[in-house]
């Protein structure tokens, strides 16, 4: 076991990291805002995933260029899911909120495998081989892109809800429905804004992926389990919890390959998952 | 209009009427289906066909149902069932879509619902040990192309199977490279999918290996799920092989392929099958594919008569070439058809007894490597070995044993920078 091939893990785990770091920013801010748990969200990257390659398919777009129209596309159709399904549920016991993302995650993959068939396919991008190496490990130009894009975009979405009025509105809507309905907020339109931006960020994730994965009715469900390991892990709502949790888990994982083997990676994951919620309960970074 | 009013003067509301209608009507539906099936005499046979048409495994269950439809298309057009007066077969395909349990149910319900002389399935072992538990229960002959060795192990009489068996497959990779390896090549790793038939393969693979003592630097089951596959080649860089023996579905063997030349991983690969055998391998990897090597219980271009005929019928009609299990899938409607000539009747038990005897040598029927069609005791097709194939400029084609290929491989594998 030499160092570079450690490195070599250690680098690939970041580069993903950060593509699950997106998607569960958007996981962990829709519990945080709308306080309910979106099953669903698996199937906001499947869309995102589809709408791409569709445009690569019969307009042959490359999936970066096509990126924004993937965001606005999701925004309008989590805002969409928020204001038909979710607000329906908002005061309901939590069993028929799990019940309703549960069962709109079920329709969207069987509706997918229904329209698109269960093939896999994948979008030829130029430079999809292109690799370099950095101090002894390769890393793939594609993946490093999709790495590059997820940071950017959870950058922004930090500067929105730190320093734009809009999202200093959603953060106290996050804190305390009642007192910022007193403040003169609507807790419907942050809501609506929550869910569309978390949808767009998850079409993205699936976007950026494109380039070198493949997109399938389920693929959501490949993605979002350890999504939701993350966003537990990193205390539920917390977004910056959320990102660096990626990372960690991410790496964790694929290091932990290395020594424990290729089918026991997601082991690791819940082993530390398993110590962490036994000693810090409400996740890593503490209040929930 | 005036049964109506009257019936209404008497009190009974149009709902009643609208429901009472409704139930005459599935009732009535339901009775004719049930007319529909045919008895001793009749012009068709039932023939089940359970394949994962939508899941993870859809891709192959779609190709090995467009085969069986073809065959049963050609023996239709030649006249059907001679012994049986011309009768037809009658395919009655469902779905198991990709998973164990709904397998269980719909080969239940098909044969409750039908009367079947027999079926044929299921493309992935997991599943067909499901779909054969549930046929010998009910008497169903069943033959199937998947290659678990516990399928023909279990002392079923209801089971049979045409397709090599598992181990055989890890024996003939390692016998491959025995076969190829002119520099001392020693060092050989496993990865496999962690279901059935990765981890039988891999017992093949291993047990061969030590046989004809290669160093097994690295043995690794892994799920098929990973969205990345850098950790798994990572390891496999790191052990240094020479040879790599994976075994893989779709997703995972094209991402390995790929990841392995990212990190320029410089090993022979010698696949087991399933993905690296699949237009979308070629397809997905584009000239990356070439010189790969996998295994194979079928091809359309072993050494048998009929099967350049056949496989050129089934590429002009679904514009791919003819993929491993669905070849066998056309090949098993074949031995079914025979098996009914010889049995005289629909019988499920007549059947079974026809396929027992069974002894093809020619025909589409006999178009399994080796050319010979006949079940063993336990119900295995005794006088099958699978083939070794290459990607050699973007096709598939057989190049071991001798008396099957049809080109030489291409050995040694030129190193990634180089090509």
């Amino acid at each position: 076991m030499s160092i570079t091939t450690v490195w070599q893990a250690l680098l690939s785990g970041l580069l993903n990291g950060a593509v699950y770091g997106l998607l569960s920013v958007g996981l962990t801010m829709i519990f945080g805002v709308v306080k309910i748990v979106n099953f669903a969200h698996g199937e906001f990257l499947m869309i995102g995933m589809y709408v791409s390659y569709a445009l690569w398919a019969f307009l042959g777009i490359d999936p970066l260029w096509s990126l924004p129209l993937v965001m606005a596309a999701l925004f309008f159709f989590g805002m969409g899911i928020q204001r038909f399904f979710i607000r329906r549920v908002l005061n309901a016991p939590d069993l028929a909120q799990i019940f309703l993302t549960v069962g709109l995650s079920v329709l969207m993959i069987n509706l997918a495998l229904f329209l698109f068939r269960a093939d896999f396919r994948m979008v030829k991008v130029p430079y999809a081989d292109w690799t370099f190496s950095l101090a002894g490990a390769i890393v793939s130009v594609p993946r490093l892109i999709a790495c590059l894009g997820a940071i950017i975009f959870s950058l922004l979405l930090a500067l929105f809800l730190l320093k734009t009025d809009v999202g200093k509105a959603m953060r106290a809507v996050a804190q305390d429905r009642e007192v910022s309905m007193l403040v003169g907020i609507n807790p419907e339109r942050m809501y609506n804004l929550a869910v569309g931006i978390s949808a767009a960020l998850a079409g993205a994730a699936g976007a950026l992926t494109m380039s070198f994965y493949f997109v399938f009715p389920s693929v959501g469900v490949n993605f979002v389990l350890i999504a939701f390991v993350i966003v537990i892990l990193g205390t539920l709502g917390n977004i910056k919890g959320a990102f660096l949790t990626s990372l960690i888990v991410v790496v964790a994982e694929s290091v932990g390959v290395l020594f424990a083997g290729a089918d026991l990676g997601l082991a690791v994951v819940f082993v530390i998952l398993v110590l962490t919620l036994a000693f810090r309960p409400a996740g890593l970074l503490g209040r929930a | 209009m005036e049964t109506y009013e009257r019936l209404l003067k008497k009190g009974i509301s149009r709902r009643q009427i609208l429901k009472g209608a409704a139930l005459l009507g599935i009732s009535a539906g339901a009775n004719l289906s049930f007319l529909r099936q045919p008895s001793e005499a009749a012009a068709e046979v039932n023939i089940g066909v359970i394949y994962p048409n939508s899941g993870a495994l859809a891709r192959f269950g779609q190709a090995c149902v467009n085969a069986s439809k073809l065959a049963a298309e050609h023996i239709n057009a030649q006249g059907g069932i001679k012994s049986l007066k011309g009768a037809k077969l009658n395919l009655i395909i469902t779905d198991c879509q990709s998973d164990a349990t709904i397998t269980r149910n719909v080969t239940e319900r098909i044969m409750t619902t039908h009367k079947l002389s027999a079926a044929t399935g299921d493309y992935s072992s997991s599943y067909t040990l499901v779909s054969t538990e549930v046929a010998e229960r009910y008497g169903i002959p069943f033959i199937t192309g998947s290659i678990a060795n516990p399928i023909t192990a279990r002392g079923f009489k209801y089971t049979f199977q045409v397709s090599p068996k598992a181990e055989m497959f890890g024996h003939m990779q390692v016998d491959t490279l025995a076969w190829l390896a002119k520099a001392g090549e020693k060092r050989v790793a496993i990865v496999y999918e962690d279901t059935a038939y990765g981890t039988s393969t891999a017992k093949g693979l291993t047990d061969r290996s030590k046989e004809k003592g290669y160093e097994i630097v690295l043995s690794e089951a892994y799920g098929t799920k990973f969205t990345d596959a850098t950790p798994l080649v990572n390891k496999i860089k790191a052990a240094k092989p020479d040879v790599v023996f994976p075994v893989s579905y779709i997703t995972d063997a094209i991402l390995i392929i790929k990841t392995m030349k990212q990190l320029d991983v410089n090993a022979a690969i010698i696949g087991g099958g399933a993905g690296y055998l699949i237009p979308e391998f070629y397809n997905g990897l584009g000239a990356d594919a070439n010189y790969v090597f996998s295994v194979a219980s079928w091809n359309f271009d072993i050494n048998c008569p009929e099967v350049t005929k056949f496989s050129e019928e089934y590429e002009k009609k679904y514009g791919e070439f003819l993929m491993e299990h669905a070849g066998e899938a056309y090949v098993m409607m074949w031995v079914i058809a025979d098996a009914l000539e010889s049995a005289g009747s629909t019988d499920p038990k007549k059947v079974r007894e026809a396929l027992v005897a069974t002894n093809l040598t020619k025909g589409p029927g006999a178009a399994m490597p080796g050319c010979r069609v006949e079940f063993d005791a336990m119900g295995w097709n005794k006088h099958v070995h699978p083939v070794m194939t290459q990607w050699q400029k973007g096709q598939l084609r057989t190049v071991y044993p001798a008396s099957d290929a049809r080109l030489k491989p291409t050995w040694p594998v030129p190193p990634w920078k180089k090509r």
